[in-house]
């Protein structure tokens, strides 16, 4: 008898906390197909469970995350065909639209999709030594996990299009400093320290809780995040 | 007539040197840097293009009468990342100028003002939009308003300069920065191009819809196999623009 393949994305419920665990370790957690599809499925799955107040992502291996599978993408169906699919299976509108609060901790080479995932995190946390990047242009490709548009919305046209055109790592201080980080700590304390803000998060009053997210992002996302029933009143009192 | 705006294109990067009377963009060389702008456009060899300045500073102003063409049009058009060389002053139109550019490398003795506005003027190449971007309102607003200069080390600072080197290493820092860029596949580098500038001015969900789309049509190059490909077998790509 062999084991049954692991999942790619581990999930589990512990209080009102999810955690999501990127788990294709052995190529630091490229997105593929699998990855997607069971990504989109634990997405939707939080998304819909009132019992979940805050999201915790993680990484398992070497690192957070390194883009797309490109062992993959010569596989790939016609253009036509992936932009319809890329609609169907939104894993990273779901993921952006969450009603809770979702918060990364990041650590290692962090690239491409991954770095992008981040970036559609409300709150990010890395260790040290982590760095970030956008390699794609040097592929004949650009970001494709929004990140040439949240990028810029986070720090600004000028670092966005000098980290995109050019490829270059961000190291960790230099990414706080920025605001893309909004803590840094020795690896070993990471996941400990996201989770008990996680918590916390979870324990906030779900209107305010949604109502406070939606308007901090009101200017970027005028049209995003569904509120559920009760949140609108907290958010025109807000307002 | 001594031409004020020379283009070279060499190796898929595109040179403008500016070659200005008393470091001031006037009427003729406006004229001129449209041109420019015209030629690189209809150029697809062009991956990069370069902004340097021959003179003692890159730019102190400009022409801006009604009369004047937009350069700042004409130059906001181009698909290729733009990289400005930046020295010496880079005041009133020269800013606005500097602010077109996609990365803006500066030498330290580089000095930003905007002094349109203690001129009874504004800025009238895009400068209020440009530099709002670039350094937030607050700080784009108190530079316009109160027109005070900013040193290369507080641009670097606030993010109106991607870096900041010695004045005898400005010509080669850019060279190598436009030739790294160069290498890149310019498909993508004039689509991630499009993606931030002309999605930062959509909701974030028609930005991602912009985004997607350019990506899916990345998919149709030669550019993106030769990307992928190059990838797989762990050797240096060779794009063709296609």
């Amino acid at each position: 008898m062999t084991n049954p393949a692991p999942e790619v994305v581990l999930y589990e419920k512990r209080g009102g906390v999810a955690h999501v665990v990127l788990n294709r370790p052995h190529v630091r957690n490229a997105y593929n197909v699998a990855m997607r599809d069971r990504l989109f499925e634990v997405l939707t799955a939080i998304r819909d469970d009132p019992e979940v107040g805050a999201v915790v992502l993680f990484g398992n291996g070497p690192s957070f995350g390194s883009g797309g599978d490109l062992r993959e993408f010569g596989s790939a169906e016609s253009p036509v065909s992936a932009r319809q699919v890329r609609w169907l299976r939104d894993v990273w509108g779901t993921l952006w639209d969450l009603p809770q609060i979702t918060i990364a901790g990041a650590h290692g080479s962090v690239a491409g999709g991954g770095f992008e995932m981040l970036m559609l995190c409300d709150l990010v946390y890395a260790a040290k030594g982590t760095s970030f990047a956008l390699p794609e242009t040097g592929l004949g490709m650009i970001p494709g996990v929004a990140g040439t548009q949240t990028l810029p919305r986070l720090v600004g046209c000028g670092r966005a299009l000098e980290l995109t055109l050019t490829g270059v790592p961000l190291e960790v201080r230099a990414a706080a400093n920025l605001g893309l980080v909004q803590g840094v700590w020795p690896e070993p304390h990471l996941r400990a320290r996201v989770t008990r803000i996680a918590e916390k998060c979870a324990a906030l009053d779900t209107g305010l809780r949604v109502a406070v997210k939606r308007l901090v992002r009101w200017r970027e996302d005028p049209d995003g995040l569904s509120l559920p029933a009760g949140a609108g009143v907290w958010a025109a009192e807000a307002k | 007539m001594k031409k004020s705006v020379l283009v070279q294109v060499r190796r898929r990067v595109a040179t403008v040197e500016l070659r200005l009377k008393e470091n001031v963009l006037d009427t003729a060389a406006a004229r001129e840097l449209c041109d420019a702008a015209e030629s690189i456009a209809h150029d697809d060899r062009v991956a990069v293009v370069v902004i340097r300045s021959a003179g003692k500073s890159f730019c102190r102003g400009g022409a801006y009468a009604a009369g004047t063409p937009n350069w700042a049009l004409a130059l906001r058009k181009l698909e290729p990342p733009i990289i400005a060389a930046l020295h010496g002053d880079v005041a009133d139109e020269g800013a606005e100028l500097a602010l077109l550019a996609d990365i803006r490398i500066a030498s330290r003795n580089t000095r930003f003002s905007f002094g349109q506005v203690g001129a009874g003027r504004l800025p009238r190449f895009g400068g209020t939009q440009t530099l709002a971007l670039q350094v937030g309102r607050m700080r784009a607003l108190e530079m316009i308003l109160s027109g005070r200069s900013i040193l290369a080390a507080e641009a670097e600072r606030v993010g109106l300069v991607s870096s900041r080197v010695a004045p005898r290493e400005l010509e080669a820092r850019v060279r190598e920065q436009a030739e790294e860029l160069a290498k890149r596949g310019p498909v993508a580098l004039r689509y991630a191009k499009e993606a931030i500038l002309n999605g930062s001015a959509m909701t974030l969900r028609q930005g991602i819809r912009l985004e997607q789309d350019l990506y899916v049509l990345l998919q149709t190059t030669d550019d993106r196999n030769e990307g992928i490909a190059s990838f797989i077998e762990r050797r240096i790509p060779s794009f063709d623009g296609r």
